[in-house]
């Protein structure tokens, strides 16, 4: 009969392909009470059965001895949000590759076990990981309502205590101050911690995100680079990224590209791979991106890393470079990839019309690009638009080509990333002059009606104002700065009106909803997050009832 | 790692393995059950020896810590229970002492300061009369782990002739590879007013 612990109700999962091992685990997991232990042999069957229900605790040795390994896995289940919340995952090593297994990583699994496990090891973490989860729970129970001013009381009511768990604490609090839009605040809380344990990574690197989120790109830049050349912070992907994106931020698209590059050195894994690919692509570095994404396919052939996209960027890339017989290969290869996605199959065609435009198959290209064009949906500031204005440009229909560039740029003129692929596709076919003018046809239409929308604004024609700022984001309903400005006049009218408006503050929620889906991550998003809710916090001052979600 | 070191090693762990032969070989003829715990405590203690000399071996005398934010109270009890589940009742008992002088949380790699400790407790427990007494404490901007033992204390062993120094070396390395800001980790190896050997771990 099994044995009652505080473990007894906790459904595990054991990944390893060795049956010798599966069982020693199951024995160690059964001394700890825990005896609902089931076992898969492989990653495919791992995330079926991790699909299929959830697990408390979940053992994985990163040897998984097939094209997968524990990490990729762990990365993979972590970056389809296939783990639940209150789900444990040990990752179970080997003694040699233990070193390179802990620091070359992105995600880091709840903790690793070094072969050979006792029982007694397993519980030890266990037990710690399960008080450290009861202790914040008050905190991440209020951050997952999107709480976020609660959180911060739960964190100094937990602070207060000087308990154990300070510096978990502090790092939460340094986070929920940064999605609060409020970087100096966060900077005071990394300090805190730093001071408590100097050259602390996590602390370093928010000072450095802190900074930049209150556009000190250089000082970000310099912390960022001082993780990177310390003992503990070598491999640090993180403070790449925030170089990166300090160097993005400040119009330097070489030097990011180069963060990135060497952040995939640092961490050759399929996703650094990528964005070195994707970003190279960008900057017009086709050779560069040609061999990262070629990486990328073959690395991901037949496996659970693999992504359509990456087939399609680097086919399209091979068109950009004139080598349109090695495109269509690749097209072909990645067949299966863009039979799940209808959206991946329109983007093929029209990758397929360039590459026969090149060949020379006048015929067969304009046929495969007028089954793109019926395919796509409408046009977007996505790679798939620009895919189907070069198919255009490529089969000689020059007015739908440049209209589709228009309405990529219009659908959001300020993302950097559009303009560049629209450049990059101008300068190809030629028709590098006509950049400008591109753009300015892109935004004359919603300049105007946002210059309108705020002129009314000035004017006092409060209610005008909202009328025509709202019928821009219809007519241009991804486009961030439209929004942006839709979300700031709103929260401005609310204000100004001092009247908790229940419209206009759910009008404010979906665009700022839309906008973290379009720029995840972006401090631009956080700082009107915050306005909002500073706009909502006054307003509760002032008037009274407040609605309950806010 | 010196090869004197690796030599003297190698050659200790080569006389581990005779004797565990030795406890097989009678198990093989007479099957008892205090007999298969003794030789498997051997091996387990083998074991880590072989884990120590390989983290040594493989690293050029540079370990590298992955800190982490650890209870070193918590860490304790750990051990003792580990030890306890083993060797139930043997002499000598291994406990924690008073903690109140511990930290509530610090930053050490777990899996280095567990293999120095385990050394220092392995030789520890050899001298020990009656009792092994662990202990943690904050001292001058440090976490000190400590090993006191109730033996004769050092001196009126030869060390040479019962030690490798495979302990030493890998507490030193550990206790270095957690040096920060300046400040560098130690080990300490004394006799206490009140007899006995004393270990400290010091680490930064």
């Amino acid at each position: 009969m099994a044995i009652q612990t505080p473990y007894s109700h906790i459904a595990a999962l054991v990944i390893d392909d060795m049956a010798v091992q599966q069982t020693t685990l199951r024995g160690q997991l059964g001394m700890l009470g825990i005896g609902k232990v089931e076992v898969a042999s492989n990653a495919d069957d791992a995330i079926r059965m991790i699909r299929a229900k959830p697990y408390g605790l979940i053992l994985c040795d990163f040897q998984l001895n097939h094209k997968t390994d524990g990490q990729q896995l762990f990365e993979h289940l972590r970056e389809n949000n296939l783990l639940p919340a209150e789900c444990l995952f040990f990752m179970v090593t080997a003694e040699n590759g233990y070193s390179s297994v802990v620091s070359a990583n992105e995600h880091k699994p709840d903790c690793y076990l070094l072969k050979p496990i006792t029982a007694g090891d397993i519980e030890d973490r266990l037990k710690m990981l399960i008080e450290r989860r009861q202790a914040l729970l008050p905190i991440h129970e209020k951050l997952s309502r999107q709480d976020l001013n609660g959180a911060l009381a739960e964190c100094d009511k937990r602070l207060a205590r000087k308990d154990r768990w300070t510096m978990q604490v502090l790092q939460l609090k340094g986070q929920t101050l940064l999605q609060l839009g409020r970087p100096d605040d966060a900077m005071g809380v990394y300090s805190q911690a730093l001071d408590e344990r100097a050259g602390l990574v996590w602390a370093q690197l928010g000072l450095a995100r802190a900074h930049k989120a209150a556009n000190r790109f250089a000082e970000a830049r310099e912390i960022a680079t001082e993780i990177i050349q310390s003992k503990d912070g070598a491999s640090n992907v993180d403070a790449y990224d925030v170089i990166a994106q300090a160097l993005e931020a400040q119009g330097d698209m070489q030097g990011a590209l180069w963060a990135l590059k060497d952040a995939a050195t640092v961490v050759p894994s399929v996703k650094r791979q990528r964005l070195v690919g994707e970003c190279a692509y960008r900057n017009g570095e086709l050779e560069t991106a040609k061999e990262c994404l070629a990486k990328v396919a073959a690395a991901t052939k037949g496996s659970l890393a693999a992504q359509a996209q990456d087939g399609l960027m680097l086919s399209q890339t091979l068109v950009d470079l004139g080598e349109p017989l090695q495109a269509l290969a690749a097209l072909d290869a990645n067949a299966a990839a863009q039979r799940n996605d209808p959206k991946n199959g329109s983007v093929a065609m029209a990758i397929r019309a360039q590459a026969l435009a090149k060949t020379g198959d006048v015929a067969g290209a304009a046929k495969a690009a007028a089954q793109s064009r019926a395919s796509m949906r409408q046009a977007k500031a996505d790679f798939a638009t620009v895919a189907l204005a070069k198919a255009e440009l490529a089969t000689g229909d020059e007015a739908a080509g440049m209209k589709l560039m228009q309405q990529a740029i219009s659908a959001d003129h300020e993302n950097p990333r559009v303009r560049q692929w629209v450049r990059n596709a101008l300068r190809d076919s030629g028709r590098e002059g006509q950049m400008d003018q591109l753009i300015e046809a892109a935004t004359a239409s919603m300049s105007a009606r946002v210059a309108d929308a705020k002129k009314l604004f000035r004017d006092s024609q409060i209610d005008e104002a909202l009328k025509a700022i709202e019928a821009a984001v219809l007519e241009f309903p991804d486009n961030t700065a439209v929004l942006l400005q839709a979300a700031q006049m709103n929260c401005m009218s609310l204000r100004l009106k001092k009247e908790m408006n229940r419209t206009g503050v759910e009008r404010v929620r979906l665009y700022l909803a839309r906008l973290d889906k379009l720029m995840p991550g972006s401090d631009r998003v956080t700082q009107m997050q915050r306005y909002y809710r500073e706009t909502l916090a006054a307003l509760a001052a002032a008037t009274l009832p407040v609605p309950a979600a806010a | 790692m010196k090869p004197e070191l690796a030599a003297l090693v190698i050659h200790d762990l080569k006389n581990a393995l005779i004797t565990l032969e030795a406890e097989l070989d009678s198990l093989r003829v007479d099957p008892n059950r205090a007999l298969a715990a003794q030789a498997h405590a051997r091996c387990a203690s083998m074991r880590g020896r072989f884990m120590n000399f390989l983290t040594l071996y493989g690293s050029d005398g540079e370990l590298h810590a992955y800190a982490d934010d650890e209870s070193p109270q918590a860490f304790l009890s750990s051990l003792v229970t580990n030890i306890a589940s083993t060797r139930a009742g043997a002499t000598p008992i291994v406990t924690t002492g008073p903690c109140e002088a511990a930290p509530m949380f610090w930053y050490f790699d777990v899996r280095l300061v567990r293999m120095a400790l385990d050394a220092a407790l392995h030789n520890a427990m050899r001298f020990a009369r009656r009792q092994v007494v662990l202990g943690a404490r904050e001292d001058s901007g440090h976490l000190v782990f400590s090993v006191d033992d109730d033996g004769p204390g050092i001196g009126s062993i030869d060390l040479c002739r019962t030690s490798t120094g495979l302990g030493t070396t890998l507490s030193r390395a550990v206790a270095h590879a957690h040096a920060t800001a300046g400040r560098s980790g130690d080990v300490r190896l004394f006799n206490r007013p009140d007899g006995g050997a004393r270990f400290e771990l010091w680490l930064a």
